[in-house]
């Protein structure tokens, strides 16, 4: 029998505030414990929470950019649980009226895994339907030791932006997908940096399965805390062959919370904790409505920027850029940006793509976010080989020397030699020079075996060190082998 | 006369002039003390070191420069101990300042110490205090009211010149009528919550208890006004309170007696004490009339569903993690919260707490707390109906005088019908005022509620000031003994 | 609705407060009858109650994001019942 999986993710995400939600404490990541707090963000007798507007602004605009609709009243309750992280014993969350209601993220096939990217689902443009966003405090971090546990209350209190999703996705491929789609426009936005790492994004998964064509879904079960992209990919591929192993054999799925061990590619039941869970929201007295009408979304609108696909679509059209070519610098907008500064002053836009994408990708680190050089050297680069001053192949080893040494590639081809002989004087003595030492090359060229041409090119280069410009050096053996007659 | 009797206004006189020190009256205040809480025991905690160093420095040109203060004990003053009269906050020293604690200190009032209450405002007796409890200075064996009975019994006996205290269900108003003080309960959002240890968000307010309504004006002129850190304050402007006392006609103004407030049940002396005071208004000019509060029955019932929900989720971070007394034996960490909480809060929290959370609980939450927040809105629209037509009410403070230790506080239900007259103020978020307005046989004092509209304290603290004038009120010396 | 009944051990467990077999009977009989007296809010009609959220021109109170400073690490710490390596102790938490 073949089976389908059901899956809905629930992510977390960190926004970038300075602030924490309700109180004045920096956020600050590896900090010393308990350095960055005060009596609200700890809970103390009498202290009160007094809103971030900032984080509103950043989850309306979330919205926004994800097509939700904003609701007119934003109202924060309380979701009352005791565990040791937490200071109140109860989160400020919203229940029943989250800022946003609704929208989608477009999956693309560049936001699959690579191994993917070929497969007819990363070519369908599905859209994964949102069912909310809303906003809450995070809690604080717990560390283990023998018979006891410490805690950091330093990332209580940072506003956290949930974003939930309808069960639209189908495939561990597309969860991939749709949290890097997410991401991308979480980052364009500058609403979160989503450094996954840092724990900026965290992501609960819930899947079930039933067999292709059965109406019914099956029990699904939740896996907590899911810390990398590739991390719900793997989990997701073992937790759906686990259920369908289980339904095989004719067992019964039975609903659990699990918790993925990335070391043992396994997931495990989480231990049950001891009583029912019965959060009994109600709207927190502390806090009153956010009126979102006006200034609140009008600051968020003017923070939307050009989206991922918007940018792909220009900077395709206005620099003649392949789709692909497009859609890898709209993947990343500082990467686009950066494009641009460099096209603007250079004469052959497409072969600034080209470095950017075919060769200072390839040799970027995955942890720098930033290109460490300035656009101007790329403009630079794809002159000198416009201007015949440098060939391709010496260009693409330039790249490499512009990351490493950060230098400009003028500075690069003069400190080692590299520019290209274009001195005709020069370049006609070393011609000249090569048809004399080579008379069985040009005795074969003579009889027809035009092909013979490129020994006596090859004597050329080897001379110059590779710097004469062939194009010139090969019309300059021509024009010599014919006078020659 | 002895200096303990003066009023705030008399002695800001005197320390403007040069005539007192603020060394010595509060040196004076402490003897009085010294004399007094043995009987009392109205202060949990006094620090007589720091106030005298304080003394030595304040600037008495400021607007309470030199003036000896007594706080409840569940605003957080920074340094020292805030323990709401419970064993969970046992040893827990504040790191910080409530928003009202910086506005008296930059006022140049001296702190002398922390009053008694019911723990964690939790009560109309101050019988549920960790830390023993608070005798009514007319009679010993009587209660102070509460939950601010250590603040009322203070200023009642002399012990304090003034204190703040905090209401959320009448918590001021009844234990100054108990105790036969002034006691006011500001608009909702008017003073600052910050650094009030929460009992019911929503109904709670820090407010003066004085020996005239003089005072009471003064205090909440300091008190008062916009926070940052207190989200429902509100961007009102503070009226000079002082000084609108005396501006106030009679003439035109209409008086309303709400026909609820005079129901069976309503002790006789009060009943008469109260009329006398109605009257009186009337001789000044003022026109009375009888006005309907037809939700008025219900104000008990929305209160307790209200007020413990609130109360399950603000109390649930008394946990012994962070801060306060956790239970030396446990198991594991289920154990540990079990036990701590259990150990650590008196009956009635924990009543209220369980009260609290059952009525939030999965499957109840529609039946119980959402039709109290409509009823409570129905109580809200009640008194704007009838300030249509009048400026202020009059009414009981409480349907009795101060009852005797133990009478009531076997029978939660018979305790919480106490605050019947005073829960309704807190429901509308509107302001209160309790004034003395006579004594019943044994000698106990009568207190007469004084109602107003939101944001206009300036009326009910005009009409209380008359009504003192008016009738020569000078704060009485209890006799502090048994009857 | 008929006359409530309150399973007291579930509602002590969810506010994690240990109570004896005394405390679960005294509390049982008197949430009985202050349950008993709240039942009376069923009479108020208030299908026309509309709970806004607001009063009349309410406008935001919200915070601008600049940081402020907190506690010093020792106020932090000196009321915690247990603390090691500026962490607060608690007993195991099973996940």
């Amino acid at each position: 029998m073949e089976y389908e999986a059901i899956i809905g993710l629930e992510v977390h995400v960190q926004l970038k505030t300075q602030t924490k939600l309700f109180c004045g404490c920096p956020i600050e990541y590896g900090a010393l414990p308990n350095s960055r707090v005060c009596p609200i963000c700890l809970g103390l007798p009498g202290a009160l929470p007094s809103p971030n507007k900032q984080a509103i602004i950043l989850t309306i605009q979330t919205g926004l950019m994800l097509g939700s609709e904003i609701a007119p009243r934003g109202k924060f309750d309380r979701k009352n649980y005791f565990y040791p992280d937490m200071p109140k014993n109860y989160q400020i969350s919203q229940y029943d009226q989250p800022l946003c209601k609704g929208g989608a993220v477009q999956l693309y096939p560049l936001a699959f895994p690579k191994d993917a990217q070929k497969d007819p689902q990363a070519q369908s443009r599905k859209k994964i339907r949102l069912v909310r966003i809303h906003l809450e405090e995070d809690v604080g971090k717990s560390f283990h030791f023998g018979d006891y546990s410490g805690i950091d209350f330093n990332r209580a209190g940072t506003p956290l932006m949930e974003i939930v999703s309808e069960a639209d996705i189908r495939s561990p491929e597309e969860a991939f997908a749709y949290l890097t789609a997410l991401r991308q426009i979480l980052r364009y936005g500058n609403v979160s940096d989503c450094d996954m790492e840092k724990g900026q994004l965290r992501c609960d998964v819930n899947v079930s399965v039933k067999p292709i064509g059965e109406e019914k879904w099956g029990t699904k079960c939740e896996i907590k805390n899911l810390n990398s992209i590739s991390a719900v990919r793997k989990a997701l591929k073992y937790e759906i062959q686990r259920q369908i192993h289980i339904l095989e054999l004719g067992g019964e799925i039975s609903q659990e919370t699990l918790r993925w061990d990335d070391l043992k590619g396994q997931t495990f039941p989480m231990r049950t904790k001891e009583y029912a869970h019965d959060y009994r929201y109600f709207p927190d007295p502390d806090l009153l409505t956010i009126l979102t009408e006006g200034e609140l979304i009008e600051e968020a609108q003017k923070r939307i920027p050009e989206l991922p696909e918007e940018k792909k679509q220009r900077l395709s059209q206005h620099y003649g850029l392949t789709e692909y070519q497009a859609s890898v610098l709209a993947s990343d907008p500082q990467l686009a940006d950066f494009f641009e500064k460099a096209a603007a002053q250079s004469a052959n836009k497409v072969s600034v793509a080209n470095f950017l994408i075919n060769d200072y990708l390839a040799v970027a680190s995955e942890s720098e976010t930033a290109i460490p050089i300035p656009p101007e050297y790329f403009s630079e680069l794809s002159n000198l080989v416009d201007q015949g001053k440098l060939h391709m192949k010496q260009a693409k080893e330039i790249v490499k020397l512009m990351v490493t040494e950060k230098k400009s590639p003028t500075l690069i081809v003069q400190e080692k030699g590299l520019a290209q002989i274009t001195s005709l004087d020069t370049l006609d003595a070393i011609c000249k020079e090569a048809i004399e030492a080579n008379p069985k090359s040009v005795a074969d060229y003579r009889s027809g075996k035009t092909a013979a041409i490129n020994a006596i090119k090859g004597y050329v280069m080897k001379k110059t060190k590779g710097q004469a410009n062939p194009k010139i050096v090969h019309e300059l053996l021509e024009k010599k082998l014919h006078e020659l007659g | 006369m002895n200096l303990f009797e003066y009023t705030i206004s008399e002695l800001r006189r005197l320390l403007v002039r040069k005539e007192l020190s603020p060394t010595e009256l509060t040196e004076a205040l402490f003897s009085r003390i010294a004399e007094v809480e043995p009987k009392i025991n109205a202060y949990n905690y006094i620090n007589h070191e720091r106030a005298i160093e304080r003394a030595k420095t304040v600037n008495v040109d400021l607007p309470l420069g030199g003036i000896p203060i007594a706080i409840k004990d569940n605003i957080n003053v920074r340094a020292e101990p805030c323990r709401c009269a419970s064993k969970i906050l046992e040893g827990y020293l504040s790191p910080y300042n409530a928003t009202v604690i910086e506005k008296l200190i930059k006022a140049g009032a001296i702190l002398v110490g922390r009053t008694n209450m019911d723990e964690f405002a939790m009560g109309s007796s101050t019988e549920n205090s960790a830390t023993g409890l608070t005798k009514n200075p007319w009679d010993l064996q009587r209660v102070p009211g509460g939950s601010s009975g250590g603040s009322a019994a203070a200023v009642a006996s002399h012990e304090a010149f003034c204190a703040l205290g905090s209401d959320t269900g009448g918590s001021i108003r009844q234990p100054a009528s108990f105790c036969g003080c002034v006691g006011l309960k500001p608009t909702y959002g008017r003073v600052s919550r910050y650094g009030l240890t929460a009992f019911a968000s929503s109904l709670d307010q820090i407010g003066p208890l004085t020996k005239t309504v003089e005072d009471a004006a003064l205090l909440l002129e300091v008190i008062s006004g916009f926070d940052p850190n207190d989200n429902t304050s509100e961007k009102m402007p503070v009226p000079r309170f002082s000084e609108l006392l005396e501006t106030l006609s009679l003439k035109n103004m209409v008086l309303g007696v709400p026909k609820e407030y005079f129901i069976e049940g309503i002790d006789g002396e009060v009943r008469e004490a109260i009329n006398k005071a109605i009257a009186h208004f009337e001789s000044l000019g003022a026109k009375i009339e009888e006005v309907s509060l037809p939700h008025t029955p219900y104000a008990v019932a929305t209160y307790y569903i209200l007020a413990t929900a609130e109360a399950s989720a603000n109390l649930a971070r008394f946990d012994g993690i962070r801060y306060g007394r956790r239970s030396k034996h446990y198991e594991d960490l289920l154990d540990y919260y079990g036990k701590t909480r259990d150990e650590g809060f008196g009956s009635e929290v924990k009543r209220r707490i369980l009260l609290g959370t059952y009525v939030l609980s999965s499957g109840y939450y529609d039946a119980y707390y959402l039709r109290a927040l409509k009823v409570k809105e129905k109580i809200k629209q009640d008194f704007s109906s009838v300030f249509k037509k009048c400026q202020a009410l009059l009414t009981p403070t409480s349907p009795f005088c101060a009852f005797r230790i133990g009478e009531k506080s076997n029978d939660p239900l018979q305790m919480y019908l106490a605050d019947i007259f005073t829960i309704a103020v807190n429901l509308a978020g509107i302001c209160g005022l309790s004034i003395p307005c006579g004594q019943s046989t044994e000698g106990l004092p009568i207190g007469l509620q004084i109602i107003g509209p939101a944001w206009k304290e300036e009326v009910i603290l005009a009409l209380g000031h008359l009504y003192q004038k008016s009738t020569g009120w000078k704060p009485p010396i209890p006799p502090l003994e048994k009857t | 609705m008929e006359k409530p009944s309150i399973d007291i051990q579930y509602v002590a467990d969810l506010a994690r407060i240990s109570l004896n077999e005394e405390e679960k009977k005294m509390f049982g009989e008197q949430f009985a009858s202050i349950l008993g007296y709240i039942e009376k809010l069923k009479e108020v009609k208030i299908d026309d109650v509309v709970l806004k959220g607001e009063e009349e021109g309410f406008k935001n109170n919200l915070r601008e994001d600049l940081p402020q400073d907190g506690l010093a690490t020792e106020d932090v710490l000196r009321n915690a019942p247990h603390h090691a390596n500026n962490l607060f102790i608690v007993p195991k938490i099973i996940e």
